[in-house]
């Protein structure tokens, strides 16, 4: 597996470590490494140097306090990145039969990912429909009170080649 | 008179847990207050008792006269330090205190009051010997008149809010055009950041320098000052790097200031601790700024070139003792530089950060004092002012002193959030800075300290590999076993 | 434990000779790996870039955990067959870690002739199974390929199936598998995917289905495209028959990394373990202590010193049976019982063997053979003395032990001598050859002569002397047919060893073996140790 880290600009980033011993390959480049507790802090040494280094991670930042600054990096996972990427279809589908409750955009709304779009009745149950992506909305083809068969596309977006 | 046996500290962060401090020293008992937000904070843990404020927003909870009067009358508080900020400087608050038979550890409201007032202020300094910048001697009426008394003072010129502070308000000119649209926009902002309009104005001095006279009076008639400051670097008009004593001032130059800042403090009856804030021409000539009626943020500094705690003789005052020193006794020996640290992006022109606080380490050592009210974990959110820390370094010399701040603020530790202690550490190693060549437009003419720092290739590695190394998604749970790993990349 | 001091000479003429004609034969491997893995025509790798698909190899670098090795097995399966249409027959397998665990990868090469299964491949596919199944290895498959070499249909029908059985079982003994579908699964090889305990498609080109869409059209006349037949996406939200789906092959290895993270860890079989340390002597100097000859002799201690950990062996009964030498060492810190031959075996040779491995399965300690063996001495002192009977209780109790054993061809590898070392039919868990072995059932000199008196014999029960140039004509027909089947890399292409190894190679390939043997418990019987 590889991870992207940025400081300034995206680096690969491949490891393999044992212990406290690691191989650290950076833009195909590898580096020995090994590291030891120093209080809260880490004692890195890569490539025969030393170096104290105080690291906090939130979420993916991996905040380093290291040559008397502090420095935040990024942490990319590119293939969940390009997974992502990926999602984001041009309409939002029922997922299950029903009967449209309510909606809340008409055609050539722009709407945001994640964004409410209507709400469906099916077996006894409301759920929510979502934006799939951001977008504009190309047509609504159910009306209000109108029911659906599963899959059926309840709110289409213009499609992104067409935007 | 004695000391209060019990203190309210109507304050938060690194200044209440200061004076809770000096409490302690003193062997008296302190109350904190706060609000929700801080219920778990530093200066809640320190204080002795603690009292929840409510507030609509939680700043409103510490600005609410009532409530921290009624806290006193509950917890039994003798006494109330206002530290600084907040209501320090409300003469009303002051009267509060006092109505409900509380000592308010400050100056007399009538004091606070004449200060409080810019026009006022400059009035009673020039009655009391003061230099004053010339300027405009009321609130200027309409823009015709802001460009005579600009014509009649001489360009560059400055035009202040009357109720302003803090930078908010304030505008160069350096021609009639410039005035005309400083006079408007500052009298549009006045309106809406003080709901109050005037305006005045006065001469503009180039490359200033900011120096201010610590002065300390008891209510037996004696005022004594404690030198002077520097705190000439500032962003945004605030003070970040402050120093005592100020490489340019010369002795006689100090006992000249001095002298004046405890004149106009016995011409406004003043007791307590207070501060005569003057800018400095290249030439040494000193003009009036304004007197803060107050502890200052930067005390420290003083306290460490002259052995003096100013919170405890701010104490002992409001308790009617005598200062605990004469101006003969004080020495000033040693030189002592505050940084202020900030959750701020310094890079981008000092925007406020807010975030956690997930690790925190701050230095210490011989030469070292920092103030701080922070606790690992805590949130640096946009509910108050984002000053983290003060961290001071002091030494025989001015040399001794920068080499321990630079080394301590390098050492500070503080991650989950941007802070400004790299920016703070390459000021004071600057070469300028050391130099003493210092005055208020310092970051404007040096802006490679606000440029963002390109870490070397080396660096860089090390950085990356440290993140890698910490990075849970490079998850510990699947290292490589030990034998495989002695192996190494043995693909035949 | 002591270091073994080493006697060889590198600065004499037979060190050089040897290391001149060793040098030669690692070379031979070195040139057959790189037509088995690498040498491919360009119209090859262009057809599988159009096809967006990645090359096995760059697939396993994808697959594997960087810094780490990979133990290939049979990299030159197929190489002496089929013409070389099958190089490594389409399929690497081998063991390497995976997210920090060992697992068994199965990896179909579509270069040639669409991955197709020929007998050898699907014999190799086989072999790694077993491997999985009898060291508890879970198996990565990275599934790419046309199925069945029709042609060979015969030889291929039967074994094939032992794939699919062998995957059952390792279901049963619940040893998790993971399978990406990187290209068609028809027919047969639609279960590849199937019996695995999860599976990826990548979208385009992973398909899995019973029949084709051509075979579908001819069958019942319904028109459809492989996509809907069997595509990533109709097979992970209609049929469930696979449980993701995903746009391209680096996302799907990557998933595949994800899902060995989802397995229990393995709890391996506890042995004495210590701190790995390099040999003291020099594994390079292997070359020139191998002899240029098979028929030559050289001291198996001066091996061991250039395999085991520091070169420090501790050597049981040094005065007795010496042409076997037997003791325990580290390899790679994982403590060893070594048997390795020092000539013909003799009953006391054959009886220390079988006590010293009664002790090592005792102590849990895995077993090392290392072969130059041209068998049991003969003649009627040895009956007398009980040779084939002490024999027979080597094979008995090595047959027997519950600890790993794990085989090196050395040198020579003949007649019941292999047996007892362990050879192929013996179930090492790991068996592997070094270039300038043997094996066979008798030397190619021995099997001259033998075969050429037969004939002789046989021709005189005619009434016939063997005419002019007859005799040679027989002798080189016999020599021929030895030297050939008796040639490692003739034997590794028929899968009768897990790979052709340079011998310097020798420890690290040791060292994974065993490690990966280790994933299995150890059970002892029990039973007392006889002093045979």
């Amino acid at each position: 597996m590889s991870l992207q880290i940025s400081l300034t600009e995206p680096r690969e980033v491949r490891l393999a470590r044992t212990g406290d011993r690691a191989t650290v390959w950076i833009d195909g480049v590898a580096f020995e490494t090994r590291t030891r507790p120093d209080g809260g802090a880490t004692e890195l040494t890569i490539d025969g140097r030393r170096e104290k280094v105080w690291v906090v991670v939130d979420r993916d930042t991996v905040f380093v306090h290291a040559f008397g600054r502090a420095w935040a990096l990024d942490v990319v996972n590119p293939v969940e990145e390009s997974l992502r990427e990926g999602q984001g279809a041009d309409s939002a589908t029922a997922p299950m039969p029903g009967v449209l409750v309510s909606l809340s955009v008409a055609e050539g709304d722009e709407v945001t990912e994640g964004q409410t779009l209507a709400v469906i009745e099916s077996m006894k149950m409301q759920t929510e429909i979502k934006a799939p992506r951001a977008g504009v909305v190309e047509r609504v083809p159910s009306a209000v009170g109108e029911s659906f068969g599963q899959g059926a596309p309840l709110v289409v977006l213009v499609s992104e080649e067409a935007e | 008179m004695s000391l209060p046996g019990k203190v309210l500290v109507a304050n938060r962060g690194e200044i209440a847990v200061r004076i809770m401090r000096t409490l302690r020293e003193l062997g008296i008992r302190s109350v904190a207050v706060y609000h929700a937000v801080d219920a778990r904070s530093r200066h809640v843990r320190d204080a002795d008792e603690a009292v929840e404020l409510t507030g609509s927003t939680p700043v409103a909870a510490y600005l609410d006269a009532e409530q921290i009067v009624a806290a006193c009358v509950a917890t039994g508080a003798e006494a109330v330090h206002p530290g600084f900020g907040f209501l320090s400087e409300r003469a009303a608050f002051a009267e509060a205190v006092a109505a409900a038979g509380v000592t308010f550890i400050g100056p007399p409201p009538d004091a606070i009051r004449a200060m409080g007032d810019k026009i006022e202020s400059k009035r009673l300094a020039v009655i009391a010997g003061v230099p004053t910048l010339p300027g405009s001697e009321d609130a200027l009426s309409d823009t015709a008149e802001a460009l005579r008394e600009a014509e009649r003072i001489g360009y560059p010129v400055l035009l202040k809010a009357s109720a302003g502070g803090g930078g908010k308000g304030m505008r160069i000119a350096r021609s009639p055009e410039e005035c005309r649209e400083a006079f408007e926009r500052s009298s549009a902002e006045a309106v809406a950041s003080f709901g109050d309009g005037r305006v005045f104005l006065e001469r503009y001095v180039d490359r200033p320098r900011h120096i201010e006279i610590q002065v300390l009076a008891d209510s037996h008639g004696t005022v004594i000052h404690l030198g002077e400051r520097e705190c000439s670097i500032q962003r945004r008009y605030q003070k970040v790097v402050e120093e005592a004593p100020s490489p340019f001032v010369t002795p006689e130059l100090r006992e000249e200031l001095g002298a004046a800042a405890v004149s106009l403090a016995r011409k406004v009856g003043y007791t307590s601790a207070g501060t005569v804030e003057m800018v400095m021409d290249p030439d040494g000539n000193g003009f009036f700024l304004e007197m803060n009626t107050r502890l200052q943020v930067e005390h420290p500094v003083t306290e460490l070139v002259t052995g003096v705690d100013i919170v405890a003789e701010q104490i002992r005052v409001a308790a009617g003792e005598k200062l605990s020193l004469t101006q003969d006794e004080v020495r000033i020996s040693g030189s002592a530089i505050e940084a202020r640290v900030y959750a701020e992006d310094a890079t981008a022109g000092f925007v406020p950060a807010i975030g956690p606080l997930r690790l925190v380490r701050f230095p210490s050592g011989p030469g070292i004092r920092v103030d701080h009210g922070v606790l690992q974990g805590d949130e640096v959110t946009a509910s108050f002012d984002p000053m983290i820390a003060k961290v001071v370094g002091f030494g025989p010399t001015r040399t001794d002193a920068i080499e321990r701040l630079s080394t301590a603020l390098r050492d500070t530790v503080l991650l989950g959030t941007t802070t400004n202690t790299a920016f703070l550490a390459d000021v004071v190693e600057h070469p300028d800075f050391a130099a003493g060549d210092t005055h208020t437009g310092f970051l404007d003419e040096h802006p490679a300290l606000t440029t963002p720092t390109v870490a070397d290739a080396e660096t860089e590695r090390v950085l990356i590999a440290a993140a890698a190394l910490h990075s849970p998604r490079f998850d510990r749970r699947f290292d490589v076993p030990d034998a495989h790993s002695r192996v190494g990349e043995w693909r035949p | 434990m002591r270091r073994i001091v080493s006697q060889v000479d590198t600065s004499s003429d037979s060190y050089r000779t040897n290391r001149e004609h060793n040098l030669g034969l690692r070379k031979q491997l070195l040139d057959a790996l790189y037509v088995a893995r690498e040498q491919r025509p360009q119209r090859a790798l262009d057809r599988l870039a159009e096809q967006n698909k990645l090359t096995v190899r760059a697939r396993l670098a994808l697959l594997l955990d960087p810094g780490t090795p990979f133990l290939e097995l049979s990299p030159l399966a197929a190489s002496q067959a089929y013409d070389g249409d099958a190089p490594q027959g389409l399929v690497v397998t081998g063991v390497g870690i995976v997210n920090g665990r060992e697992v068994m990868v199965v990896a179909g090469d579509s270069s040639l002739k669409g991955g197709s299964w020929y007998p050898l491949s699907v014999k190799k596919t086989v072999r790694a199974l077993d491997i999985a199944l009898e060291n508890r290895l879970p198996v990565v498959h990275l599934i790419d390929s046309g199925g069945a070499f029709l042609p060979l249909q015969d030889e291929i029908y039967a074994l094939g199936g032992h794939t699919f059985h062998n995957q059952c079982l390792l279901s049963g003994a619940g040893i998790p598998q993971v399978a990406v579908v990187l290209g068609n699964c028809t027919a047969g090889g639609a279960y590849l995917p199937t019996l695995c305990d999860q599976s990826i498609m990548v979208r385009g080109t992973g398909h899995v289905f019973l029949a084709g869409p051509p075979l579908v059209k001819a069958a019942t006349g319904e028109d459809v495209t492989a996509d809907e037949l069997g595509g990533a996406d109709m097979h992970t939200s209609v049929s469930g028959t696979a449980d993701y789906a995903v746009d391209t092959e680096e996302e799907a290895i990557a998933l595949a990394r994800d899902v060995v993270g989802t397995w229990a860890p393995s709890e391996k079989a506890r042995v004495d373990l210590r701190v790995p340390e390099e040999p003291y002597y020099d594994p390079a100097e292997l070359y020139g202590i191998i002899p240029d000859d098979i028929k030559k002799q050289f001291d198996m201690r001066e091996v061991i010193a250039r395999v085991v950990d520091g070169s420090m062996f501790h050597e049981f009964k040094p005065d007795f049976g010496d042409t076997l030498v037997t003791g325990w060492a580290y390899i790679w810190g994982i403590k060893v019982g070594v048997l390795g031959n020092n000539g013909v075996l003799f009953s006391e040779a054959a009886n220390k063997a079988s006590q010293f491995m009664q002790l090592c399965d005792r102590d849990r300690v895995p077993l090392v053979f290392l072969h130059n063996v041209t068998g049991f001495m003969v003649g009627k002192e040895y009956e007398r003395r009980g040779i084939t009977k002490d024999g027979a209780k080597m094979l008995m109790v090595q047959a027997n032990v519950t600890v790993p054993k794990i085989s090196v061809l050395v040198h020579s590898s003949q007649g019941a001598g292999n047996y007892a070392m362990a050879g192929r039919a013996w179930g090492p868990r790991f068996l592997f050859s070094w270039p300038n072995s043997r094996s066979a059932t008798m030397g190619a000199d021995q099997a001259v002569k033998t075969l050429t008196q037969v004939r002789v014999a046989s021709l005189k029960r005619q009434g016939r002397e063997p005419g002019e140039g007859e005799l040679e004509q027989i002798q080189a027909e016999v020599g021929e047919y030895f030297e050939r089947t008796a040639s490692p890399f003739y034997l590794t292409s028929e899968l009768r060893d897990d790979g052709l190894i340079d011998p310097t190679d020798t420890r690290n390939t040791l060292g994974m073996a065993l490690s990966a043997s280790l994933n299995a418990p150890i059970i002892r019987t029990p039973g007392g140790v006889l002093r045979i």
